[in-house]
C-alpha cells in the first residue's frame, strides 16, 4: 500500500451482527409472545443505530521524535522518544499508532506500538530503544489509526517524519589478499612477470652496461669469472576496485540473520585497508539498482572516505533496494568508471548465474577478477543443501574459467580463509 | 470430511494473538453480569448462558473470533431462552446487553493485539472503549424497559404486527446507510 492511497476510510463490520440479534430476538418475542425477547430487539436497532450514526475520527497528529544519539557507533542501543499529539478538535477515541522504524534498526526494549484515547491537543508519549547497525536509517512514516467510539469507523493516516539515523562502522582490522599479476606503473608489492628490481628471484641473464653493481651475481662472476645480472619479480602497486555485490541477492542472510553484503562490506573494507597499507591504490563501487562509487585512492583521508561511503553511501543501504536492477548498464557504469588497469574484487555471495556472468564479463573487459565469496547458506534444510551445491558449482565454474574465488565460510574469520586460499594459489 | 471436522480446521487457522489483560479481564466481568442477569431462573438458560460465557472466554484466550462470535451466539440464546421460558424482561435485556459488552471488548482486544502486538499498553482506549460500549447499551436497553413499563400489559396482537413492520423498515435503512 502506498502513502498516496491514505487517509483512508473504512467501516470495520463490527456491528453487522447486530440487525441478526433484532431479529432473533424479534422471532423468539413472537413465538413466546413474552416481553423480554421482544426489548431485546431494541438493543439490537440501538447499536446497529449507534454503529451506523458514527462518524470515522479526525486523525490529525503532530509527531515528534527525540533520539539519543543519532550517529551511533554499530551496537550502540539508541534510545527512541516519540510524541504524538492531537492536532484535530475532536477526541480521538481509540488511537493506534505505529512508528516507522527502518528495517535495519531491530527494537530490543519496548515496542513502537502504542494505543490510547487522546483529547484534542493531548499528547502521548512512546519509548523504545533500538539497536544500531551499519549504514544510513531513515525512518517510515508513522502510520496512525483511529477509531470512534464503539469501533465502527476507523481513519487510517500515514505521518510523515523526518528521523534519520546514522551509523558508520569502523573498517576491519587490515587483511592482506595476494592479488592477481596485473599492475599499475607505481611501485607496490603486487608481483610481476616482468624482471627488474624487487626481492624475489626471477631470471639471471647477461650483463649489460649500466646494471646495478648489488645486481651483478658476484659468485658467478668469482666460478667463472663471466658477469651476469640477476633480475628480481618486479613489485608494483595494483589499483584495485571493491565491487560490492547489493542486488536483492546480496542480501541473504547467514542464520543469525547478518546480510551477505554486510559480510562483503566487512570483506571489502579489511582486505582494502591491508592493500592501502602496501601502498596499493583502493577503491569501492555497489553493483546493484543504485550506484554508490569512491575512486581508487590511498591515504588516511581516503581511508575515511572508503568508511563512510561503504557505510552511508545509498549503494550499501542495510536493507535490499528492491527497484529494478539491469546488468548490462550496472556494467556499463563500471565499465565507464573504474581504472581500466584496475583489478577488480568481486564480493557477493554467488547466490545465482547472474554473479557467475558478471564474472566473466568484467573478465571479458580484461579486469583481473578475484572473488570473495561470503558463504551465509546455512546447513541443515533440503533446500538449503541443494542451495550449497548449486554454488558451489558456480564457484567451481568460476575458478575453471574465469577467475580467482575465496570462498570464505563466515562462520570463520577472514584471514583463515585468506590463509587456505594463499596455499592454493600460489 | 464432516462439515463439523470442516469447521475444526477453520477454527484452527482462525487462531490470532491473545487480546490484552485488560481486554480479558473487561469480557470476563461482562460475562459474569450476563450469568448474574439470568441467575434468578431455574430453568435451562443458565447453564447455556455458562456455556456460551465458557466458549466465549476460550475464543478470547485463543485469540480465535469464530469461538469468540460463537460463544456470544450462545449466550444471546441463552437470554432469550430465559425471556420465553417466563422470566423477567430486565434479565433478558441486562442478559444480551452484557454478553454483547463481553464480545465486543474481547474482539476490540483482538484487534489492538494484531495491530499493536501483545506488548503495546492501550488500556486508556480499551477503557473508553468500554463504557461507550456499556452506555449505548444501557441507553438502548433503558429506553426500552422504560416504555415497557410505561405502557405495560398485554400488548394486543397488531401492535406486535406493527413493531415487526417497524423493526423491519429501520434495519433495513441502517443497513442502506
Amino acid at each position: 500500500m502506498t502513502d498516496s492511497e491514505r487517509p483512508i476510510e473504512r467501516e470495520t463490520y463490527r456491528w453487522i451482527g447486530m440487525a441478526a440479534l433484532a431479529f432473533a430476538g424479534l422471532a423468539v418475542g413472537v413465538l413466546s409472545s413474552t416481553p423480554g425477547p421482544l426489548l431485546v430487539v431494541a438493543v439490537g436497532i440501538g447499536y446497529a443505530a449507534a454503529a451506523r450514526s458514527v462518524t470515522p475520527p479526525d486523525v490529525t497528529l503532530d509527531v515528534e521524535h527525540e533520539v539519543s544519539d543519532a550517529t551511533p557507533d554499530p551496537g550502540d542501543e539508541v534510545d527512541v522518544e516519540l510524541t504524538v499529539r492531537n492536532e484535530g478538535s475532536n477526541t480521538i477515541p481509540d488511537l493506534r499508532v505505529v512508528d516507522g522504524v527502518p528495517d535495519g534498526l531491530p527494537v530490543v526494549d519496548g515496542t513502537p506500538r502504542h494505543g490510547t484515547t487522546l483529547r484534542p491537543g493531548g499528547t502521548t508519549t512512546v519509548e523504545y530503544t533500538v539497536e544500531a547497525g551499519r549504514g544510513r536509517h531513515e525512518f517510515d512514516p508513522l502510520l496512525a489509526i483511529g477509531r470512534d467510539w464503539i469501533g465502527a469507523q476507523e481513519r487510517e493516516v500515514a505521518v510523515p517524519t523526518d528521523v534519520t539515523v546514522d551509523c558508520v562502522a569502523p573498517l576491519e582490522a587490515p587483511a592482506s589478499l595476494p592479488l592477481r599479476g596485473q599492475t599499475a606503473q607505481q611501485v607496490g608489492t603486487v608481483t610481476t612477470n616482468t624482471g627488474g628490481s624487487g626481492v624475489e628471484f626471477h631470471t639471471v641473464r647477461e650483463y649489460r652496461p649500466g646494471d646495478p653493481l648489488k645486481r651483478i651475481d658476484w659468485n658467478r662472476r668469482a666460478r667463472s669469472g663471466e658477469l651476469a645480472t640477476i633480475e628480481f619479480r618486479e613489485e608494483r602497486a595494483a589499483i584495485v576496485v571493491f565491487v560490492i555485490d547489493t542486488r536483492v541477492e546480496g542480501y541473504v542472510t547467514d542464520s543469525r540473520g547478518v546480510s551477505a553484503v554486510e559480510h562483503a562490506i566487512d570483506a571489502a573494507g579489511a582486505v582494502g585497508r591491508g592493500l592501502m597499507d602496501d601502498g596499493n591504490r583502493v577503491g569501492v563501487a555497489s553493483f546493484g539498482p543504485s550506484w554508490t562509487y569512491v575512486p581508487p585512492g590511498l591515504g588516511r583521508d581516503h581511508e575515511v572516505r572508503l568508511r563512510d561511503r561503504l557505510s552511508l553511501g545509498d549503494g550499501f543501504s542495510p536493507t535490499p533496494d528492491r527497484s529494478k536492477f539491469v546488468l548490462g548498464l550496472a556494467l556499463r557504469r563500471i565499465q565507464k568508471h573504474v581504472p581500466e588497469n584496475a583489478q577488480i574484487v568481486f564480493c557477493s555471495p554467488v547466490v545465482d548465474e547472474v554473479a557467475v556472468e558478471t564474472v566473466r564479463r568484467l573478465e571479458a573487459h580484461e579486469h583481473a577478477v578475484t572473488v570473495i565469496s561470503p558463504n551465509v547458506i546455512d546447513r541443515g534444510s533440503v533446500g538449503a543443501d541443494v542451495e550449497r551445491l548449486e554454488r558451489e558449482e558456480r564457484i567451481r565454474k568460476i575458478r575453471q574459467t574465469y577467475g580467482r574465488v575465496l570462498n570464505w565460510n563466515v562462520e570463520e574469520p577472514l584471514e583463515v580463509a585468506i590463509e587456505g586460499a594463499r596455499r592454493r594459489w600460489s | 470430511m464432516s462439515a463439523l471436522g470442516d469447521f475444526a480446521l477453520d477454527d484452527l487457522a482462525d487462531d490470532g494473538p491473545r487480546p490484552t489483560t485488560y481486554s480479558q479481564y473487561l469480557g470476563l466481568l461482562a460475562v459474569a453480569a450476563a450469568i448474574v442477569a439470568v441467575a434468578p431462573a431455574t430453568a435451562i438458560s443458565l447453564p447455556v448462558v455458562v456455556t456460551g460465557g465458557v466458549v466465549l472466554a476460550a475464543g478470547g484466550l485463543r485469540g480465535s473470533r469464530a469461538w469468540l462470535t460463537r460463544g456470544y451466539a450462545l449466550m444471546v440464546a441463552g437470554g432469550l431462552l430465559h425471556g420465553a421460558l417466563g422470566g423477567s424482561a430486565v434479565g433478558t435485556v441486562g442478559a444480551v446487553i452484557a454478553a454483547t459488552i463481553a464480545w465486543d471488548v474481547v474482539e476490540n482486544g483482538i484487534g489492538l493485539a494484531e495491530q499493536l502486538g501483545t506488548e503495546a499498553s492501550a488500556r486508556r482506549s480499551v477503557i473508553v472503549h468500554a463504557v461507550a460500549v456499556t452506555a449505548v447499551g444501557g441507553v438502548a436497553g433503558g429506553a426500552a424497559i422504560f416504555v415497557s413499563f410505561v405502557f405495560a400489559n398485554n400488548q394486543p396482537l397488531p401492535a406486535l404486527v406493527l413493531l415487526l413492520f417497524a423493526t423491519v423498515l429501520v434495519t433495513a435503512s441502517i443497513r442502506q446507510g
